[in-house]
């Protein structure tokens, strides 16, 4: 071979070489197969009811024939366009598992109920169930999701796994497991040992509210902006003291009983609030939180490893919901909420000693 | 007698040399060590992205009694795009008595003008439009101007460009709930991904930078970056470190700086996502990133010292981590100057192992050094569940090339400012939307 061609030769051989890596680059280029710009969500804005209203508008084309079978008193069968077979239940007077034609634990359709409807014990529904009126469930039912259009009262040791939603009072009973979310319109009632981890609703109840809760109520925060503290350290907060400002300690923080925190308050390492402490503003914990009886919180609650919630401490008004949230929240019964309670591992209802 | 002076001169003149040689060396050292640094920072936030523990800590603030917010829009010359931002700010689940959308007409000479006052006229309450016709350039400057209009406590900031959708508000509100956080800083997520190779590879460095970048640094609390839109500031907090710094290129990054400095904290929000245009052209882009490049070494230059050493409220790892960051667009010359002085001292070696050390040196940051970042990308697409587009990554050596020549012509020309007596200057970043 020449050596002019040799030379070309090896140019060409290294270029195709050198190349080879960018083949699957190139290929992408010209052929834009993930092209698209990431999925930015626009509209949903993570509102906890979003899976139950889709459901219930999935539901719509049902909702005729179910109204039907209500007015009939009769039970019936239909089907979803995308071929979804749904049990329509009109009739109280028929029992349930011959109504689902169910010869054993577990539901595997639909069910939809244009009555008030009464589940047996043990039952396992591996699809949503829809009850127009209220829905109660019998003890250690499995739902996949529930949606209510009244109230919607689960017995003791049930589960939901997806989410369910209220139209008017959702109750569980004790050792209830709520996976997911969990909303209503109008309150949340559960019981001691139940385990939760997104509630929503105007007003949330874990066990028995005491009859003689204190009135203090932790009266909002203004909107005009208030100084920060800034403390570099652990920080103590003495019993009935009044703090005018926002405070921020880079160490752990104790508030003594019975103080006022009439702005925000934050600690760097764990945040402990004795009994009676009000704080108008938000509460921020970068480690734990322990809250104690009786305190009221009037702005948002977080803690980024651990909330303990003592019994007859309110957080959020009713006219002005709040969130409590961190990975771990364990709230004493008697104590009440409005707004969002968000464990994002685990919640818990602790009985009262 | 001549004969020995001859040796004598050559003897010395071999000994400069020899010394040249060995500052060429030291000098390669200190730079491979740098970016060295750099390399090691790069895989730590990579692998804590990828195995750490992540912090989003306010993206659960759903339910509140939001307070009341003023969004300014900075535009300028901003036709094509306006009307976007505004009809998607109208249309945000925010509390609508509780939110004033503020659009900062700066100087515009095309149709701004006429599309902001249509906006305001529809939504009378809503919207209130600024209409700046003079006063100094830039958008730092038009946000001072517009601060007269502002009574509220929280300030988010949004460049024209922008689309945000209806949750975002109340994300970027929700950690001023949080009373040390004085600047929130969300993501910046390309839409005209698919224009061209130049848009394809914004998409990947954007998605590194944001996905792994800030969010390791929102992880291990160190310094996650203001980024002057998509973002919020805590009015109080701007008032007390001086509000915006109008002689600022980059007043994003001078305000993070400023706020750690004042012991208030920027956070970074990866799940507050808002979709941007990048530039479509390299001309654009080569603008783009010389404004930010001067902008930053500039702000390297104001608080780099008073950073590490000066007495105020950041903490020690805040301080590392501000102070590397300052650095990034300092890395561009210094890296390019560590390549000239490799070739340099293989070229000039005295012994093999010079020559051995050079090239072991070169190879190491081109490869290992620069992979970093290219690691840091891939684990981004990973992270965004998109496979497919890290095939693009290897062309992204084009970029990082057009980068490290443009970022470190930036910084010549900002080096020998004083004596070429060139002014900064406000570059406009141009836009490719097709108006509507």
């Amino acid at each position: 071979m020449r050596p002019p061609a040799a030379i070309v030769l090896l140019a060409l051989s290294e270029s195709v070489l050198l190349a080879l890596p960018l083949l699957p680059a190139i290929d992408e280029l010209l052929r834009k197969r993930d092209a698209k710009p990431l999925e930015v969500i626009q509209k949903h804005a993570g509102d906890i009811t979003y899976f139950a209203r889709g459901f219930r508008n999935y539901l719509g084309p049902l909702l005729e024939s179910l109204r039907q079978c209500t007015e009939t008193r009769s039970n019936s069968w239909g089907r979803l366009k995308n071929g979804e077979e749904c049990v329509l239940l009109g009739d109280d007077r028929q029992s349930f598992m011959r109504a689902a034609n169910l010869h054993g634990p577990v539901c595997e359709w639909l069910v939809a109920a244009g009555i008030n409807v009464a589940f047996p014990n043990g039952l396992n529904f591996a699809k949503e169930v829809y009850a127009a009126k209220s829905l109660l469930s019998g003890k250690r039912n499995v739902f996949r999701a529930v949606f209510g259009d009244e109230d919607v009262h689960l017995g003791e040791g049930s589960e939901t796994m997806r989410w369910a939603h209220a139209g008017g009072q959702f109750r569980a009973d004790s050792g209830c497991s709520l996976y997911g979310r969990v909303s209503s319109d109008r309150e949340i009632l559960l019981a001691p040992d139940c385990r939760f981890q997104r509630l929503h609703a105007p007003r949330i109840v874990l066990g028995h509210l005491s009859k003689n809760r204190s009135a203090n109520s932790a009266e909002t925060q203004r909107d005009r902006p208030l100084a920060r503290r800034l403390i570099d350290g652990d920080f103590h907060i003495h019993a009935g003291e009044v703090i005018s400002d926002n405070l921020v300690a880079r160490g752990t923080l104790h508030i003594g009983p019975g103080a006022r925190m009439v702005g925000s308050v934050k600690g760097h390492g764990s945040v402990v609030l004795e009994e009676r402490v009000v704080v108008s503003g938000s509460l921020i914990s970068s480690g734990e939180l322990r809250i104690g009886r009786a305190c009221r919180i009037g702005g948002p609650i977080l803690a980024e490893r651990r909330i303990e919630i003592s019994s007859q401490t309110v957080c959020g008004m009713p006219d002005m919901p709040t969130t409590v949230s961190s990975p771990i929240v364990h709230a004493t019964e008697g104590s009440l909420f409005h707004g969002t309670l968000w464990a994002r591992e685990t919640g818990r209802v602790v009985a009262q000693q | 007698m001549e004969l020995r002076s001859r040796t004598t001169r050559a003897e010395r003149q071999s000994t400069g040399f020899r010394a040249q040689l060995s500052e060429m060396i030291d000098c390669l050292f200190l730079i491979v060590a740098v970016i060295c640094i750099y390399t090691v920072r790069h895989y730590f936030f990579t692998l804590n992205r990828l195995f750490g523990f992540q912090r989003h800590p306010y993206v659960d603030i759903d339910t509140a009694n939001w307070p009341n917010v003023t969004v300014l829009v900075a535009a300028h010359n901003e036709e094509k795009v306006i009307t976007h931002i505004l009809t998607a700010l109208t249309e945000v689940n925010y509390p609508a008595e509780k939110l004033l959308i503020v659009p900062v007409n700066d100087r515009s000479t095309d149709g701004t003008k006429r599309i902001i006052d249509r906006f305001a006229s529809e939504h009378p309450g809503r919207i209130h439009a600024f209409h700046r016709t003079g006063g100094k350039g830039g958008k730092a400057a038009a946000l001072r101007d517009a601060m007269e209009l502002v009574e509220t406590e929280v300030i988010l900031i949004f460049d024209a460009d922008y689309i945000p959708g209806a949750g975002l508000i109340k994300q970027l509100v929700a950690p001023f709930f949080d009373p040390e956080v004085g600047g929130v800083m969300g993501r910046v997520v390309p839409l005209n991904v698919g224009r061209n190779l130049l848009t394809r590879l914004l998409d990947l460095e954007r998605a590194g930078g944001y996905q792994v970048d800030q969010q390791a640094r929102m992880n291990l609390r160190l310094v996650p970056q203001h980024g002057g839109t998509v973002a919020g500031v805590r009015r109080s907090a701007l008032h007390e470190i001086g509000g915006w710094n109008d002689s600022s290129l980059t007043e994003d990054t001078d305000l993070t700086f400023r706020l750690l400095l004042a012991g208030w904290k920027t956070v970074y929000q990866n799940r507050s996502e808002c979709y941007e245009e990048v530039p479509e052209t390299w001309s654009v882009r080569i603008r783009q990133i010389m404004r930010w490049a001067k902008g930053h070494n500039q702000a390297l230059v104001t608080y780099a010292r008073r950073l590490l050493f000066g007495r105020h409220r950041a903490m020690w790892r805040e301080r590392v981590d501000g102070f590397l960051l300052l650095g990034v667009y300092a890395m561009a010359p210094v890296t390019l100057l560590g390549w000239i002085l490799a070739l340099g001292v293989f070229y000039e070696r005295q012994s093999l192992f010079d020559g051995v050390l050079a090239i072991l040196c070169l190879t190491a940051y081109s490869a290992v050094g620069n992979f970093a970042a290219f690691f840091e990308i891939a684990a981004a697409a990973r992270l965004d569940s998109t496979p497919t587009r890290i095939r693009i990554l290897p062309l992204l050596v084009l970029g990082f090339l057009v980068s490290i020549v443009a970022v470190s012509r930036a910084a010549l020309s900002q080096a020998f400012a004083p004596i070429t007596g060139a002014k900064f200057h406000w570059d406009k970043t141009e836009r490719f939307r097709v108006s509507s």
